[in-house]
């Protein structure tokens, strides 16, 4: 799985291609699958997604941060499913078979949380080596390190080797994930 | 609490910043903070604030034990929703679209629809309880547009053709701007004057019997011989123009702004001298200029970049070395505008819009944005970027313009 590069909002401002695909690669993915929770047809999503990055490269100059930059990418691409659906008429239909309300904003940020939170776990899983990938994914859980043990067949303190390996790993290649401005 | 953002290297805003849930930046730290709590990294702090999003509704709590149980699962999950995804084959989609400048369209209608849609939904969104949100009407840029009043009193509208005959000059609009020609050699003794005036939401273009050019800006008029005389090239000036002075080393041109004059010999220089404005601001691009007041005396020359600022109110001068683009695009019909306040933004939105905007708090108006793009698209696309910030939020009624903090 690749791993993400840090996004230059500079260099994408003033027109870089690689650093547009490395925003590209980096929450693709993450949108595709939000797309999804609108509109479930895969291929109008992707060419939606598509429109949506092609929206933010015209608009490139405006941005000088990434949160707000990934702020319009996912809006954009909710307006987009949402028009979608308008067009379709399918709406109404969607909305008696789950009985939620696709055009609410707690159903729009709720989803962003859940995409985001996996998108930041992929990522992570991404950037380690394969070996302790297993261990971080079931450490999630907050599983006691016995049970992990049994889980993989291991023994504890191989556990516990690989745990504070991937926290040191983590520890020191994660400070540029969170690079959000914080409101507290 | 209050924090500070960092919105340019040099700029620095502070935001009351309450925890907003309707906010996607509020998204995107609880999702952090989520995957912290997964990974049992969380300080204190972060851990309270958690709580609290968990225990602000219901949904919260949901939303975080679905997204806390077997994620190792989840992960797997996901990655096989992914496989249904091209990644590599979309991305040289978004290339070959964008080498080609065309966005394909889905079906005929469907983008036309959703062009003006997504911008509908887009402000909807943004839309306060506190106003009607009913209609957006349209609020379109401006264009060219004037009043020339001749020396005997007579009006014309410019956006109609006309063809004058003042003395010995000859005044058209045929190529779309005011032309003055003079078809003899007598020179007049006695001077006759005509008036321009730009209204709001317009523009206009004029060249003069000696082949001085002159943009005209939205609200702006400009009082000027149809020919000169054998002293001084003098002309009168309210709001802004853009000079091309023809040279012409014997007979100085003189703009009179307002309080201040421009004084060139041959040249190109901006004019800014709203009456509505506390400053008068000439910007030399070219040539040399002398600018003096008539209040204070003051007397500076010009060389090519430097910007003279002078304050109506209290006499203070500044002289400085600027980008010119900044001053000048609007003459070619562009606005540029590097860290400027947003209420500064607004007023040169609301002249050449023709809208009246209002505050609805002091706070934004200090805010900064910089930018450079054409003036003849409608309002929303300038508002929509500004909006992308997410720190502003406008709300258009009839040609009134609310601007308040989000």
């Amino acid at each position: 799985m690749p791993t993400t590069a840090n996004i230059s909002i500079e260099k994408f401002r003033s027109g870089s291609q690689s650093a547009f695909k490395n925003l590209y690669d980096k929450y693709y993915e993450a949108l595709f699958l939000f797309g999804q929770k609108y509109v479930t047809n895969s291929e109008v999503v992707e060419d939606l997604v598509q429109e949506s990055f092609i929206k933010v490269w015209e608009k490139k100059s405006s941005f000088y941060h990434e949160a707000p930059l990934k702020a319009f990418l996912y809006k954009t691409v909710r307006n987009s499913c949402l028009n979608y659906l308008d067009h379709q008429k399918v709406e109404r239909n969607y909305e008696a078979q789950t009985k939620t309300d696709v055009l609410s904003e707690d159903y729009f940020l709720n989803n962003v949380i859940e995409e985001e939170v996996k998108r930041i776990i992929a990522d992570t899983v991404g950037k380690l080596p394969e070996s302790a990938r297993a261990i971080y994914l079931l450490g999630l859980k907050g599983l006691k390190n016995a049970e992990i043990a049994e889980d993989l067949n291991i023994s504890i303190n191989t556990v516990k080797t690989q745990k504070q390996r991937a926290s040191k790993f983590l520890k020191e290649n994660l400070k540029d994930l969170f690079t959000i401005l914080m409101f507290l | 609490m209050f924090v500070t953002l960092f919105l340019r290297e040099t700029v620095i805003v502070h935001v009351n910043a309450k925890m907003k849930m309707k906010d996607l930046n509020s998204g995107f730290k609880i999702a952090d903070l989520i995957v912290k709590r997964l990974e049992d990294r969380l300080t204190d702090e972060e851990c309270q604030y958690l709580e609290e999003w968990k225990q602000a509704n219901e949904e919260n709590s949901i939303l975080f034990q679905k997204l806390s149980m077997n994620p190792e699962k989840q992960y797997l999950e996901r990655e096989s929703k992914l496989e249904k995804s091209n990644k590599k084959a979309n991305w040289d989609k978004i290339q070959a679209k964008i080498k080609k400048g065309k966005v394909r369209k889905l079906n005929m209608n469907f983008l036309k629809i959703a062009a003006v849609l997504i911008l509908t939904i887009g402000s909807t969104l943004f839309f306060s309880n506190l106003l009607d949100n009913n209609v957006s009407s349209v609020i379109n840029p401006g264009k060219q547009q004037a009043i020339l009043i001749t020396s005997d009193g007579e009006r014309y509208q410019l956006d109609e053709e006309v063809i004058i005959k003042e003395g010995d000059v000859f005044i058209s609009n045929k190529t779309q701007e005011l032309i003055y020609q003079k078809k003899s050699n007598i020179t007049k003794s006695q001077l006759t004057y005509n008036t321009i005036i730009i209204p709001k939401g317009g523009e206009y273009k004029l060249t003069l019997m000696d082949g001085t050019r002159i943009w005209l800006n939205s609200n702006s008029k400009l009082r000027f011989p149809s020919e000169f005389g054998s002293g001084i090239r003098k002309v009168e000036l309210k709001g802004e123009a853009f000079f091309e002075v023809a040279k012409d080393s014997v007979h100085p041109f003189v703009v009179n702004a307002n309080k201040a004059q421009v004084k060139v010999l041959g040249t190109s220089f901006n004019v800014n001298a709203y009456s509505d404005l506390n400053e008068i601001v000439t910007t030399l691009v070219e040539g040399k200029v002398e600018v003096s007041d008539t209040l204070f005396g003051n007397k500076v020359k010009l060389l090519p970049n430097e910007q003279y600022r002078f304050n109506k109110s209290n006499g203070k001068t500044l002289k400085q070395v600027v980008d010119t683009e900044i001053y000048t695009a609007w003459k070619d019909g562009r606005f540029v505008f590097e860290n400027e306040s947003l209420e500064d933004i607004m007023i040169r939105l609301s002249r050449w819009y023709n809208v009246e905007v209002s505050f609805l708090n002091e706070s934004v108006k200090e805010l900064r944005f910089s930018g450079d793009l054409t003036r003849y698209d409608n309002i929303d696309q300038i508002l929509e970027l500004i909006e992308v910030t997410q720190k502003v939020k406008f709300t258009i009624k009839d040609r009134a313009l609310w601007v308040e903090e989000v």
